[in-house]
């Protein structure tokens, strides 16, 4: 029988048994497990639309228990309405979930990200294809479109001449905002703060990163176990997938990044590079009075109370919107 | 969008998801393929036949399911879209 992992100490066995089947866990999701002998034989996690920790300890294997505790997790979720999934699973488990119907996105040779369900990237991408198309009235296959992807928290002056520069060089720029919400600014407050600054560039059209690009919660933290190891593999993933789906069906030619000085961002825009290779382009980050104009920058002079200078970083179309909104959250985040 | 969905992916059985479409659209996915794939593919068709659906898309996850089973998870499936929506 099933149960759900509702007690501290159940969490803690199951994080146990993962750990001995070589895999993290997160106390925050949802577990399910299965007991033999009052011993944990089989788990799975959810987190949001996302199956992963599953294992099977190793005596059990061989009797579709993965496919119970699949059709559980199945059921759970169509009864929360969602009927798309995303997997996070090591890269031997790829033939289990083919079998059961997932289909695979990406496998970086360690860890491995499908999907299954109703949507399909593919449609994901279609819908992007005939959005681009209808915008600017044309067929992507004639003309040479780059792309950009880009977090913007919030977005500053660095952002504008990047974006600026990028659209430059190509007949159309499409710039990826993540939707993710992880940052100081909400996904709303970003993408509406990208979309009012470019607005005055004609041939750039900011579009919702979709789960399939820099989406934190499709790049859950549990697989591995070092922590330079798992954000490599993460990001592995996130450009292959960049690679195989969103730049040929979108005859995306070029996709830019900005310098970055934060190790993380240094390592993702290398593994990008390692992926995309000439596909890929590096641009200097800009500077404004020998200061080298940052998202981080201008956050630490909110935090500071000094609006005002924050706001000199940021593109004049965006300032009243902006300090409204900064106004609001050191309000908010006041003792 | 409306969606319905049944069964299970343990075996003998088979999972079946149905959504709206404006054609009929089968995709069958079995453990059996080799030899009842086509077989699945008709007992799903005269299912909706019967039930004189001309539209719909239909996604099943087959684990070596009897031809009465496929039936009764197809039309719960499509009860359920019905139901839900309504």
């Amino acid at each position: 029988m099933i149960k759900q992992a509702l007690l501290a100490e159940e969490k803690e066995q199951i994080r146990l048994f993962l750990l001995s089947n070589d895999l993290g866990f997160d106390f925050h999701d949802d577990a399910y497990f299965i007991e033999e002998d009052e011993k944990i034989i089989a788990t799975l996690s959810l987190d949001g639309h996302i199956i992963k920790g599953l294992a099977i300890d190793v005596h059990y294997r061989g009797m579709n228990i993965a496919g119970e505790l699949l059709s559980h997790a199945i059921a759970i979720l169509s009864n929360r309405n969602l009927y798309s999934y995303h997997v996070f699973t090591k890269s031997i488990y790829v033939d289990l979930f083919t079998s059961m119907g997932f289909r695979l996105l990406a496998d970086s040779g360690k860890v491995a990200f499908m999907e299954g369900g109703v949507d399909k990237i593919e449609d994901v991408i279609l819908g992007y294809q005939k959005r681009i198309e209808n915008t600017f009235g044309i067929k992507i296959k004639d003309n040479d479109l780059g792309t950009i992807v880009v977090n913007c928290n919030p977005m500053t002056l660095g952002h504008y001449q990047l974006i600026e520069a990028s659209a430059a060089k190509h007949d159309f720029l499409i710039v990826f905002v993540v939707e993710t919400d992880e940052s100081t600014f909400t996904y709303k407050e970003r993408f509406s703060l990208v979309y009012l600054a470019l607005k005055p560039l004609n041939n750039v059209l900011v579009l919702p990163s979709t789960n399939y690009i820099v989406s934190k919660s499709t790049f859950p933290s549990y697989f591995l176990k070092a922590l330079d190891e798992r954000e490599y593999e993460h990001a592995k993933l996130d450009a292959l997938i960049f690679k195989k789906y969103f730049m040929p069906l979108l005859n995306l030619s070029m996709r830019h990044v900005g310098t970055e000085s934060e190790p993380v961002m240094v390592a993702y825009n290398q593994i990008l590079k390692d992926t995309l290779g000439e596909k890929l382009q590096e641009i200097p980050r800009f500077s404004q009075n020998g200061v080298v104009i940052s998202a981080s920058l201008v956050r630490r002079f909110m935090y500071e109370h000094r609006i005002e200078e924050a706001l000199s970083f940021v593109p004049h179309s965006i300032r009243p919107l902006l300090k409204a909104i900064m106004e609001e959250k050191n309000v908010r985040t006041k003792p | 969008m409306k969606i319905g969905m049944a069964g299970s992916l343990e075996s003998n059985d088979a999972l079946i998801t149905v959504k709206e479409s404006s054609v009929i659209n089968i995709e069958v996915q079995s453990i059996v393929d080799a030899f009842y794939h086509d077989q699945i593919v008709q007992v799903i068709q005269s299912t909706l036949d019967a039930a004189r659906i001309n539209a719909i898309d239909v996604v099943c996850l087959d684990k070596g399911a009897l031809d009465y089973t496929i039936k009764a998870r197809l039309l719960t499936a499509i009860h359920r879209m019905e139901v839900r929506h309504e």
